[in-house]
């Protein structure tokens, strides 16, 4: 028994990592994908290191020089100053962390209580489904946002509400997207088998579903990073989420507008990163989606 | 012999992909006689549906390349003529008959709605919109139409034709779809049918309906058809004459008939052997699988699964020889007139 | 006959979402720490005011019955007074709604109009020029913040070009059009207001461009794919071989069952509209309303908020509903099946 076990367990590694290569080699082909990849990569980089990189560290909390006041953008000042004189470049850089971490942990919270709630209704179905559903398609007949905006209102801006209230508007569509999966798997044969040999209903689920409806979820995780940074960008906009001064990229380009058109670089920089990171995110995900030949969205 | 209302000519067909030129169909030599009903039989893979497609000219070009030879239809070569003039011939000189019928028809429009466009405005290249929908709104245009389709749909059996039109795809049996799209077929009036396999997907017992359909149809009208599937037992009840082909070759060639009395090439010999009889216990494949269009052998592609090949079989490309009269064969192990 | 049925189907359902959807919100906006009544007169009220406002707000009895109140109050178009603006909401939103309203369906006839089309086009001849040329545009829509691109259309076109105004519904002196559905566009064409007209037009352009990129974006993509994998069907090469011509078959035939999808995240697409509006009014002072709910959040005004999202959530509602009714029509199969 022990020797089956060792030679299934050795087939499966061997295969997880031959398409794990064969991803890797299939990713390498697309050049955009690549692309995407690098600009994304170097603007984490960027923002996780800001406190060592950027020229100017101590303007991204509460430091003033009004005599640097709205100077354009130079070599001394890549991104020109604001208002207070602070180095919009190293704002950019500290801001970054905060917008990107909203993007990267709004959809893995969502994902993970979206699939969570999803495999389960869908592989056990009955009551405990149904009633999971409908309470997913009551949180789906709300546009999206304005949940998050209740939620702020109720609770107050902050950047901590912003990731709760937007993981709060996302869980849904995980849930959806991971039940129809386990719906159209759990036909599958490989199923029936795992079910007869006497497998537990927990372990059919997570070793045989699970693996399977994966690549979508993956695909969509991607893609939402980028929408997600976009609505923590929008709701910085309105003020609803960090408060100044910390810098938070949609914030920036808001209090940027009382000084436009003639001072444009506080309100356009931080946009062309904002666009530069979704941007790139989307491109590694259409590379994902492309791999893995799935219709996500 | 009449001049063939089909004929091709070394035809040589090749795909690009990411591995190669993958070369499909090689030099191939095919005639279709008025009147005459010819069925091609091959295996999945051997390239059927590709001289369908592009006798047709509806190969997507790339991939596809025709690399050599001609098509001569009517002594015209298919393969000079511009889109437009394809586009006349289509439908109103040849037509096809689809594989799977449930799969061949529109599912978000009724059967009325296509017919009826497609007897409309059969032939056109290009139709304007306002052209269109000028055509749609006259009434007596449409209503003629209509009655040519209820007459047509008669003629292939299907009874309540008024009702059948109505309908959506999904909601017509397999046999009823495909006699509605042999309907639409014959509605241009063609002089030669393509039949990409089209008893494959249905039951048995609807198959013979449909066979014997085509064949009064084919006779009726004085048309010539060229009849492909991979079922020899079809092929008998409804073709005269008969090709065998194997990955993207023709391999034989001969009456009907003949070549199922005294089937010359080891290949067909394969197939017929294959065929279980209920007087027999056992039967045999042929071992092995179709070659790589990539990278073919040098010499006969049934080289590898042959059970009578020589050695010359291996490095040099047999070439077809009239064994008997008109009965030919592309085989190393023949001699004209052996 | 069936399709009657799947109608009043989709309408039975419509109701009950409508009353979770208030529940919801209800239960939601009673969540909040702290007590209304003293929010409401400010921290030194003394404790008898409080009192004596949380009981004509109906504050101290159970919930159910708050519940009620509230239903009824809605009924009567009484949704509590507005911090901001001091009347009740329900004036404040049967004011503001029509710009958005406006602003809504003119950006998403312009993500369908440009959209289709596009998509259609990009599908069938793929991987040529157009077709690389439409996927880099969908793909810089998708990833652009619509509240900045917002900004740089003001900045361009009304700071730098001076063509178009920068902010309002119209211009400052010309009066509005009489109000009969309350969409501008549409009241100055039914009175032929020509100068109302253009200048709502001109008005109008900016935001809704900003708030389009992004469903186009999304309805060419999503076009595309579709068109991509229908073309090579059996039922394409059927028509195709027997004569039918090509782009009768494209516009037709290949699109109606290509554009099922993107049928489905149409209502997604309106949704993200909404939702964005918030921002792009903000930007462009239109008066509606996304910018008097963005407001309110920031200012917590309750009433304003909880006002805002019945808005949102309801018209929601009627839109998928409305593309519950098109679905019938593109995909026969639900209708009957």
């Amino acid at each position: 028994m022990d020797r089956i076990n060792y030679i299934t367990k050795s087939i499966s590694c061997r295969a997880y990592l031959e398409s794990f290569f064969r991803g890797v080699y299939v990713l390498r082909k697309n050049t955009l994908a690549l692309v995407g990849s690098g600009i994304f990569l170097s603007l984490l980089l960027m923002c996780i290191f800001a406190p060592w990189l950027a020229p100017y560290p101590r303007d991204a909390g509460d430091a003033i020089h009004l005599s640097q006041s709205f100077k354009s953008p130079s070599v001394s000042h890549i991104c020109g100053t604001d208002q207070m004189g602070r180095d919009i470049f190293s704002r950019i850089m500290f801001g970054g962390r905060n917008t990107l971490l909203a993007g990267l942990i709004i959809p893995l919270v969502g994902a993970s209580i979206g699939c969570t709630l999803g495999l389960i209704a869908g592989y056990i179905g009955r009551r405990i489904g149904s009633i999971i559903m409908r309470i997913t398609d009551i949180f789906l007949s709300i546009p999206p946002l304005i949940i998050a905006f209740l939620v702020i209102g109720v609770f107050g801006p902050s950047l901590k509400n912003i990731i709760i209230a937007l993981s709060i508007d996302w869980w849904p569509w995980y849930t959806r997207l991971m039940h129809g999966e386990v719906i159209s798997l759990r036909e599958e044969t490989f199923v029936e088998a795992s079910q007869l040999l006497g497998a537990k209903s927990t372990r059919t689920m997570f070793s045989e579903i699970l693996p399977n409806a994966i690549p979508p979820i993956i695909v969509k995780i991607t893609l939402d990073i980028g929408y997600a940074i976009l609505n923590a960008a929008a709701l910085g906009f309105l003020g609803l989420g960090i408060l100044p001064p910390a810098p938070e990229w949609g914030l920036m380009v808001s209090q940027g507008r009382l000084y436009l058109p003639r001072i444009w670089w506080i309100t356009t920089l931080p946009g062309v990163f904002i666009f530069s990171a979704v941007f790139s995110i989307n491109l590694i995900g259409d590379g994902l989606r492309d791999l893995f030949d799935v219709e996500v969205m | 012999m009449t001049s063939p209302i089909l004929s091709t000519k070394n035809l040589t067909v090749s795909f690009d992909t990411f591995e190669g030129e993958a070369k499909v169909i090689d030099h191939i030599n095919l005639d279709v006689g008025k009147k005459e009903t010819v069925g091609l039989v091959g295996e999945t893979g051997c390239g059927k549906t590709v001289t369908l497609k592009t006798i047709l000219g509806i190969l997507p070009i790339p991939p596809g390349k025709v690399t050599d030879g001609q098509i001569l239809f009517r002594d015209k070569n298919l393969l000079t003529l511009s889109t437009k003039e394809l586009c006349k011939l289509r439908g109103r000189e040849i037509s096809l008959i689809p594989q799977d019928p449930l799969v061949s028809l529109n599912p978000v429009f009724t059967v009325k709605d296509q017919f009826l466009d497609l007897i409309m405005r059969q032939g056109e290249e290009h139709v304007s919109r306002i052209n269109y929908y000028r055509e749609k709104l006259n009434k007596k245009q449409t209503q003629r139409a209509f009655e040519k389709i209820i007459a047509m749909l008669q003629r292939v059996q299907i009874p309540d034709s008024k009702r059948v039109l109505e309908y959506y795809p999904y909601q017509l049996s397999g046999g009823m779809a495909q006699r509605i799209l042999i309907a639409i077929s014959l509605i241009g009036s063609p002089q030669l049918l393509l039949a990409d396999e089209p008893t494959t997907a249905l039951d048995v017992t609807v198959q013979k309906q449909i066979i014997a359909l085509l064949k009064k149809i084919a006779e009726d009208s004085n048309l010539s058809m060229l009849y492909i599937t991979h079922n020899l037992g079809v092929t008998r009840k409804i073709a005269q004459r008969i090709y065998i082909m194997y990955a993207g070759q023709i391999v034989e060639m001969g009456k009907v008939d003949e070549v199922f009395n005294e089937p010359l090439h080891p290949y067909t010999l394969g197939l017929i052997n294959a065929l279980p009889k209920i007087t027999r216990e056992k039967f045999d494949g042929i071992n092995g699988t179709i070659p790589d269009y990539i990278h073919p052998p040098k010499g006969c592609r049934f080289y590898p699964r042959c059970p009578s090949a020589k050695d010359s079989c291996k490095s040099q490309k047999p070439v077809m020889i009239e064994v008997k009269e008109n009965h030919f064969v592309a085989c190393r192990l023949f001699r004209k007139g052996r | 006959m069936r399709f009657r049925d799947y109608l009043l189907r989709r309408l039975l359902l419509f109701i009950p979402s409508l009353f979770c959807v208030m529940v919801f919100i209800f239960l939601l906006v009673r969540m909040l720490p702290g007590d209304p009544a003293r929010l409401a007169l400010g921290p030194d009220a003394p404790m008898s005011q409080i009192i004596a406002l949380r009981h004509s707000l109906g504050l101290d009895k159970s919930t159910h019955i708050q519940f009620l109140i509230f239903l009824e109050n809605l009924i009567h178009g009484k949704m509590g007074l507005s911090l901001l603006t001091n009347r009740d909401v329900y004036q404040d939103i049967t004011q503001f709604y029509p710009a958005s309203l406006e602003l809504a369906l003119i950006s998403m006839s312009i993500a369908i109009v440009i959209g289709i089309p596009l998509g259609i086009v990009s599908g069938i001849k793929q991987n040529k020029w157009i077709d690389h040329l439409s996927r880099m545009v969908s793909l810089f829509g998708v990833s652009i913040p619509r509240f900045w691109l917002a900004i740089m259309l003001v900045l361009i076109f009304s700071f730098y070009m001076k063509i178009i105004p920068i902010s309002g519904r119209i211009g400052s002196g010309i009066p509005p059009p009489a109000h009969i559905t309350g969409l501008y566009l549409m009241d100055s064409l039914i009175t032929l207001n020509i100068p109302a007209f253009v200048s709502s037009l001109k008005h109008i352009i900016l935001p809704a461009i900003s708030l389009s990129v992004s469903p186009l974006a999304q309805i060419v993509r999503l076009l595309r794919a579709g068109i991509i994998e229908h073309k090579g069907a059996p039922h394409v090469m059927m028509m195709k071989a027997n004569g039918m011509p090509e782009n009768l078959i494209n516009r037709k035939y290949l699109f109606k069952i290509s554009f099922i999808p993107v049928l489905s995240i149409i209502g997604l697409l309106f949704a993200s509209i909404i939702a964005m509006s918030f921002v792009v009014e903000t930007v462009f002072s239109w008066p509606g309303i996304g910018r008097y709910g963005s407001n309110a959040v920031l200012y917590a005004d309750f009433n304003a908020i909880v006002g805002v999202t019945i808005a949102a959530g309801v018209t929601f509602i009627i839109v998928n509903f409305v593309v519950d009714m098109f679905y019938g029509y593109f995909d026969p199969r639900i209708k009957y099946g």
